[in-house]
């Protein structure tokens, strides 16, 4: 089942185009890396399928559904999440509140009803603070729940957005370079959480440039260069395909 | 007591609800949510042009003031609908601005609608009085006491009535900020696009809490006219928002003791405070010192404390693992052990 | 209403813009260099004004007080800007905060003034001018050397900018300062030019309006702040050609509006004007090629 679709999706900036008709599927359960030096457009692209980035021209799928244009907050709504190339998490909320905020809106949690009949969201919290401490026992941040998201290290920042958004009912993750700035040992756990998140049927998009966690984790890769799509398929013939070998001497 | 005390005291006391009450919307707006309303007395004027206009009754062509919409609304209903037109009014703009404009654009522009707004209700005679105002604002109730406004029964009552108010809005927006909804409100505040990539609407969340903001500084502005009975372009002029920013400055943001001790050391202590104190040089020389210690608090609080003198309190969850606890198997993670285990020593 | 005083009221019009101009090109320079909204432009303002009354009390030709009263400009928004903005940035105050931290100096700045000189308004000693009469529009000498001096002053800048190594870098470090950085332009030298240059903008402007509203208080610059903002808004914040055409539109719209409503409500047409082009272009006529900037250390 096709999770995401993009159909010649295109962005340009005055006469610069970052996102050059680029078609690309994702399928349930999928991982699929998005490659390329820097400035080939994979961020952009990543934008504009959360939303927060309008295309020139072409569309985006989601479950079939055409997403195209639709603000960040509808398609988040739609079980997408996604995380940013500068981890992104609330400096003065803690690493719990970074991890709550990830959860969606439920019943009693309106304006109306938590200045009406006060705490009847609090019936949810143990359950929700249950769920965050198993995930921050499982990255090794379990004592630091009550630290500020300004007060942890680039790497622990990263993690933090990455658990986030996996608070919500997931259908589509957007990882944008989860890797980058984490400590080697911990990379290990990010790639085994990536592949069970996929296992539970979650369609992941990740941008990253570390070959090795590509080539464990990723089911296939997309080569961009200049905004295009250059190359698409197995990890493994990609890498030696001319174009990409050019495209990374070039950039 | 003698009587001029308890009619200082509760003078101070009114004062301080009003200001406690405007102090909690713009808490609300720009302490929890990070919305910076430089035309926040607009709400609070809005809202005390209302309820006058609602109390005074129709303006007749001989009186010596006139105005529009003039009717004569038996209490609540006035506070009410002061309360109803700033949160309208903070609704429109909202919906013309947010929108649209950066954070720091909002600011400014809403300024320049402050001070736009000034100019109109000064110019336009006919509207609310013009630059001379409203006068003789009935007090609300008063006939339960004699029709006596000066005696200290009424006084009393009305402190304690406006005392009650204040608390209520306190409490509301203690609800909000430590809700979940009010979770979501500060994460806006801290990063509006993470916060839109959880599928939190920056508009949508902006507009209610201008609006319950608004509906606030009308509240109090309507208040404020029923006790003072008077209304003036010259009381709302654009710095008096500024006061406000001050407050929750100095006083912490993003909770309510912060609100209400910045309202009680800003707004009461500094503006009504120093007319007690003998005039140093001439009144205009009062005046400037007053204002320059107003703008000098937030420079010397952003460089010295930046969270305010009650600073926002760091939220912890009950039972969470402490240091000290051993780090746990990584076998364990997936079953329920676990948080039975670090419970139980927390 | 008939149409000569519609056409008089262009010619105060094409005055109020040049006072216009001389302030939104001031004020959006110091937004694209920095991204501060500097409330405190006003206070710049004012301050030169009374410099500039101090000298000329003393018996000095106007428009030489008016070129002192500049330098200060320059000098008090270098000042500000180095010593005040920059250490709170660099304390962590962002873009949200500085707003505040603007506001807080302007509201300094005009009542030290006011404690310092009083309430009452001031006149300068102007020598007196002929008039000039061309159809309906009537400016005097001062009026005139005023256009002049906008006209003179923004060409410089221009020329500036574009055909000196120093108006590339100021280019250069407002689009870009990390870029900037990175290929050897000394940011923060060229930040301190930059403001000077805004400060001497702010110096004349508000000379050139005391001038111009004949009696002025502690009060006439920062009132005068909203329809600068207004027309700077309009160009598109950062950019200073659009501030020229967004002052010589609010210019034009307001000194016409007057003649023909209430000239009470000058500022009101400015402000309409600028609610207008707010809902139909957000970010101005001339839209900003960045967006979403933090403030710049």
């Amino acid at each position: 089942m096709t999770l995401l679709e993009c159909r010649q999706v295109r962005k340009a900036y005055g006469g610069l185009v970052a996102v050059d008709d680029v078609d690309l599927r994702i399928r349930a359960g999928e991982i699929l890396g998005v490659l390329g030096p820097n400035g080939a457009g994979k961020s952009t692209l990543l934008n504009i399928v959360a939303g927060s980035v309008r295309p020139t021209a072409g569309q985006v799928l989601i479950d079939g559904v055409d997403c195209t244009g639709l603000q960040p907050h509808r398609v988040a709504d739609r079980g997408v999440r996604r995380t940013f190339q500068v981890a992104a998490v609330y400096p003065r909320l803690t690493v719990m509140e970074n991890l709550l905020v990830g959860l969606p809106a439920r019943r009693g949690e309106s304006l109306l009803s938590v200045v009406g009949s006060g705490r009847r969201w609090r019936s949810q919290e143990p359950a929700d603070l249950r769920n965050a401490r198993l995930l921050l026992a499982k990255f090794g941040l379990g004592q630091k729940e009550d630290l500020y998201g300004e007060e942890l290290s680039g790497g622990e920042r990263r993690l933090v957005e990455i658990m986030r958004a996996t608070m919500a009912p997931l259908r589509l993750l957007l990882l944008d370079e989860p890797m980058a700035g984490v400590n080697p040992r911990m990379m290990g756990v990010i790639e085994d959480y990536i592949a069970e998140l996929a296992s539970r049927g979650i369609g992941i998009m990740m941008i990253e440039h570390r070959m090795e966690s590509v080539d464990r984790i990723c089911h296939s890769v997309t080569v961009m260069a200049q905004g295009a799509v250059i190359a698409s398929g197995k990890f493994e013939d990609v890498r030696r395909a001319d174009a990409v070998v050019g495209a990374y001497i070039a950039g | 007591m003698s009587n001029p005390i308890i009619y200082y005291v509760t003078l101070l006391a009114v004062y301080g609800a009003v200001y406690a009450m405007a102090c909690a919307g713009l808490s609300l707006e720009f302490g929890v949510t990070g919305v910076i309303n430089f035309g926040y007395i607009i709400f609070q004027a809005a809202g005390a042009y209302t309820a006058a206009v609602l109390t005074l009754g129709p303006s007749s062509s001989s009186d010596f003031q006139h105005y529009i919409g003039g009717a004569r609304w038996p209490f609540p209903l006035p506070l009410i609908a002061a309360a109803v037109v700033g949160a309208a009014l903070s609704a429109g703009v909202a919906v013309l601005g947010i929108r649209r404009l950066r954070s720091d654009y909002l600011a400014i522009v809403l300024l320049v609608a402050s001070l736009i707004a000034t100019t109109v209700a000064t110019n336009a005679t006919r509207l609310v009085g013009g630059a001379a105002g409203l006068a003789l604002v009935p007090h609300p109730l008063v006939s339960l006491f004699n029709n006596n406004a000066q005696g200290v029964g009424y006084n009393v009552a009305f402190a304690v009535g406006a005392a009650v108010l204040a608390a209520l809005c306190l409490l509301i927006v203690h609800r909000i900020t430590e809700s979940p909804y009010g979770r979501r409100l500060r994460a806006l505040r801290e990063n509006e696009l993470a916060a839109e990539a959880q599928g939190i609407s920056t508009f949508r969340m902006h507009l209610v809490v201008v609006m319950v903001g608004g509906a606030m500084a009308g509240l109090s502005g309507g208040i404020l006219v029923q006790y003072i009975s008077a209304w003036a372009p010259s009381g709302w002029f654009y710095p008096e928002t500024f006061v406000f920013f001050t407050a929750l400055i100095v006083g912490g943001m993003a909770n309510n003791w912060g609100a209400l001790l910045g309202a009680i050391l800003v707004p009461l202590g500094i503006g009504e405070g120093v007319r007690y104190l003998p005039t140093i040089g001439s009144a205009t020389l009062t005046t400037a010192l007053q204002w320059i210690v107003i703008g000098l608090l937030p420079l010397v609080i952003f460089w010295f404390r930046p969270q305010g003198i009650i600073p926002e309190r760091r939220r912890r969850f009950a039972g969470a693992p402490r240091a000290g606890t051993p780090v746990v198997d990584r076998s364990l993670v997936n079953g329920a052990e676990l948080t039975a285990s670090s419970r139980g020593r927390s | 209403m008939n149409g000569s005083a519609i056409v008089a009221a262009l010619g105060f019009g094409i005055v109020t813009a040049s006072i216009l101009s001389l302030g939104a090109v001031g004020f959006t320079l110091q937004y694209g260099m920095s991204n501060v909204f500097n409330l405190a432009f006003a206070g710049v303002m004012a301050g030169a004004e009374y410099v500039a009354l101090a000298i000329n009390r003393s018996g000095v030709n106007i428009w030489i007080c008016m070129a002192l009263a500049a330098l200060f400009g320059g000098f008090a928004s270098l000042v500000l800007n180095k010593f005040v903005y920059m250490p709170f940035i660099r304390r962590g105050v962002k873009a949200f905060g500085m707003v505040i931290i603007t506001l807080s100096v302007w509201t300094v700045i005009q009542y030290v003034i006011l404690a310092i000189v009083g309430s009452t308004a001031s006149s300068f000693r102007v020598s007196g001018s002929h008039l000039y009469v061309v159809g309906a529009i009537r400016l005097n000498g001062t009026q005139l050397i005023v256009i002049a001096i906008a006209v003179v002053l923004l060409l410089l800048l221009e020329a500036f900018l574009r055909m000196t190594l120093w108006g590339k870098a100021v280019r250069g470090a407002a689009a870009n300062a990390p870029l900037a950085r990175t290929s050897g332009i000394n940011v923060a030298r060229v930040m301190d030019v930059t403001w000077f240059i805004s400060g001497v903008f702010a110096g004349v402007a508000g000379v050139a309006l005391a001038m111009n509203v004949v009696s002025f208080t502690y009060t006439t610059a920062g009132g005068f702040l909203v329809v600068l903002v207004a027309a700077a808004i309009l160009g598109g914040v950062g950019r200073p050609s659009g501030a020229m055409f967004g002052a010589l539109i609010v210019g034009l719209a307001t000194e016409v509006s007057a003649a023909i409503f209430n000239p009470a409500y000058k500022d009101v047409t400015a402000f309409v004007l600028l609610a207008i082009v707010l809902v139909a272009k957000p970010a101005g006529l001339f839209p900003e090629a960045v967006q979403r900037k933090e403030v710049v250390l």
